[in-house]
């Protein structure tokens, strides 16, 4: 697909994030995990397991995350651009959302690592500038 | 469109190789008749000579990028085995359809019940007549196609969130469009008439525009304004002996601006959703089904890759069969692995780190659908609506939620419409739902635009998300630009004796074209590298 155009002039030019990427007030760390995470990575944390015990589980468990719980910049960046079988959601989450989802998971499950700010998120943002992916049309 | 350096793979050297045979006339018919800009790169397999015979080349994924490597590769005499995980062929080229049953990670199996013969297309639904790859293999295997009606004046736009009297309502696109254009031209019209573009454009070219925007916007040529047009659709319709008609009346421009109607649309649609649109008849995975007779004594379905190795002289596959539990290895001279980078980036490989990190620079798109059967085709018989898509301003990861209408089946008495087609943080919502609380809010949807119709017609539905397919984690690949720049060429490459294929290398990225072209791309390296060897 030519990665492109309506959506382009609509979602990106009038609107800087989606409709959804305003944070509603009653919007914690947990709520956000559950709605925007939970439905790979588990509402635990526990991700999903393996078919059988000679293959990797497709997606990792969070809870232990030696690379949740590592740098912030590197985690923010993954969570707005995506990595492999992640998806970005640099259109999708304003960095106050991220803020608070990677503060919990940092901090649920047994995870002990510190909490990120909304700075940290839009520092990464900022680095990666217009780099993101645009919406689809297919 | 991409050239990919690769000779013999782009329009450009097609058409040189015809100036060679037919002499230059023929290369100019040939560029007029599709131009050089505007269909896929490539239309054809390449045309490769000399012969794989006594070599073994192991395809993984038996989708449309693995298929057409087995396919293309055994006719040059290549030994092929296509090791594919799912109990059918196609990868996400598939339809569901009665009996159909699929299985999301963490969630119970899900069996469609549609009625016989009614199907939803779960991943591509859509042909534009310039994917030449895909049309030319629907064609090679004699799969039949049909129209789909991706566009369509006499369909619905919505806005909920638009302000005015016209917010919150059901308005043909021909009325939107009608009014929305009229209205400008008469604008243009009348600036340029009372000299407001003087210094903007040649003098000599005014009268010229206002006979363009008198063409363009209905306008009237008495006093250059919009005072609507019957081509927007009648108040009443001319009929017989005394009927005849009265025309629409205009909605006012402030009225039509206020509503944000007029976002769905612009000069032309996007080039991949212009007609002429296709789709196979019975569903999106008869093309899969063409490969199928030509391909079936070298595939093994049921069988998950997992893990593989290779060494300088070959490439070995170990498998188990999840249906039998049977395993084994399967040993080749080279591999073409059309596996998604979503899933093979975590597999069991000896890929070098680094190949394995450029893997790990695209992301992949969160995507759902939904085929709902309706018992009556209402949409047809109260409104006179034959296929494409109702356009709201609803999120579906952006704000253009359609609600596809069916191009098959016309005036019968069932129908299975698209209900959702969710991408972005709506899709991975939606989908932590249960299977009833999704099609609960799809329904929702549906139902502000057809107030009592939708749900009392609604009789079973099926949804689908990829990026809850364990065999795909995503719907199609989304590269960013440093990644196309950094990661993307590394992948083109073969890592050792592995070709990788498929639409995430390519950029047509989720068109079933993308994966077609980037098999021919990776059969041909392997060819010209195992025949000079």
């Amino acid at each position: 697909m030519t990665m492109t155009k309506i959506i382009a002039s609509l979602a990106l030019a009038s609107f800087a994030l989606s409709a959804s990427a305003v944070l509603a007030a009653d919007e914690t760390g947990e709520s956000l995990y559950a709605k925007k995470c939970a439905t790979c990575h588990g509402l635990t944390g526990q991700g999903q397991p393996a078919a059988r015990p000679t293959v990797q589980p497709p997606i990792p468990p969070l809870a232990g995350s030696g690379y949740l719980q590592d740098d912030p910049d590197r985690t923010a960046t993954l969570i707005l651009h995506g990595k492999a079988g992640m998806p970005a959601f640099h259109l999708f989450l304003s960095d106050e959302q991220i803020s608070k989802i990677l503060t919990y998971a940092r901090g649920a499950w047994g995870n002990q690592a510190s909490p990120i700010s909304p700075e940290v998120v839009a520092d990464a943002r900022k680095k990666l500038g217009d780099d993101g992916f645009k919406m689809p049309s297919n | 469109m991409e050239n990919w350096g690769v000779p013999g793979m782009t329009r450009r050297r097609f058409l040189e190789q015809l100036g060679r045979i037919g002499g230059t006339t023929a290369v100019l018919a040939a560029m007029n008749a599709f131009g050089i800009a505007t269909a896929s790169a490539a239309e054809r397999p390449p045309e490769l000579r000399g012969s794989g015979k006594g070599k073994k080349v192991l395809v993984l994924g038996a989708g449309h990028a693995g298929a057409t490597s087995a396919y293309e590769l055994s006719k040059l005499g290549y030994e092929v085995t296509i090791l594919e995980a799912r109990a059918f062929t196609g990868g996400r080229a598939q339809t569901a359809r009665k009996g159909f049953v699929a299985q999301e990670m963490g969630m119970d199996a899900e069996k469609c019940e549609f009625d016989e013969g009614l199907y939803i297309n779960i991943g591509p639904w859509r042909i534009p007549y310039h994917h030449r790859s895909t049309l030319y293999y629907a064609k090679h295997f004699k799969v039949p196609l049909e129209i789909m009606v991706n566009e369509n004046n006499a369909s619905f736009v919505y806005s909920h969130k638009g302000k005015g009297p016209l917010a919150g309502k059901r308005i043909r696109q021909a009325e939107i469009k009608a009014d929305i254009r009229g209205y400008s031209s008469e604008l243009v019209a009348k600036a340029a008439s009372t000299g407001k573009l003087e210094g903007l454009m040649q003098p000599e070219d005014k009268e010229v525009l206002l006979q363009y925007l008198i063409h363009e916007g209905y306008l009237s040529r008495k006093d250059l304004s919009y005072h609507g047009t019957d081509n927007r659709g009648w108040k009443i319709h001319p009929g017989a002996g005394l009927i005849g008609g009265e025309e629409s009346e205009p909605y006012t421009f402030s009225d039509v601006l206020d509503s944000g109607l007029w976002q769905f649309f612009n000069s032309v649609p996007e080039f991949d959703m212009q007609h002429t649109m296709f789709q196979p008849v019975g569903g999106m995975d008869q093309i899969a089904r063409g490969f199928e007779p030509h391909i079936k004594h070298m595939l093994k379905l049921n069988t998950e890759v997992e893990q593989i190795r290779q060494n300088d002289k070959g490439v070995t596959a170990s498998w188990v069969n999840t249906k039998t539990g049977e395993r084994g290895s399967t040993t080749a001279d080279y591999c073409i692995c059309a596996i998604p980078l979503s899933v093979l980036h975590r597999m069991d490989t000896d890929f070098p780190a680094e190949f394995v990190e450029a893997m790990e620079q695209v992301a992949y798109a969160p995507v759902g659908k939904s085929g709902l059967q309706m018992k009556r085709r209402f949409w047809e018989e109260d409104y006179g609506i034959y296929g494409g898509h109702i356009k709201t301003d609803f999120n579906c990861g952006y704000p253009q939620w359609i609600i596809s209408l069916p191009s098959t089946g016309w005036q019968s008495q069932k129908g299975v419409l698209l209900g959702a087609y969710v991408f972005g943080d709506v899709a991975v919502e939606t989908s932590a739902l249960s299977q009833k609380e999704r099609i609960d809010r799809f329904l929702e949807i549906g139902e502000t635009v057809f107030p009592g119709e939708y749900r009392s017609n609604f009789e079973t539905g099926f949804t689908w998300y990829w990026h809850k397919a364990r065999y795909n984690q995503g719907g199609w690949a989304e590269w960013s630009k440093s990644a196309r720049e950094t990661a993307y060429p590394k992948l083109l490459e073969p890592s050792g004796r592995i070709y990788l294929a498929g639409e995430h290398l390519s950029h047509m990225t989720g068109w079933q074209a993308g994966a077609f072209e980037s098999a021919w791309m990776q059969i041909e390296k392997l060819h010209n590298r195992a025949t000079a060897a």
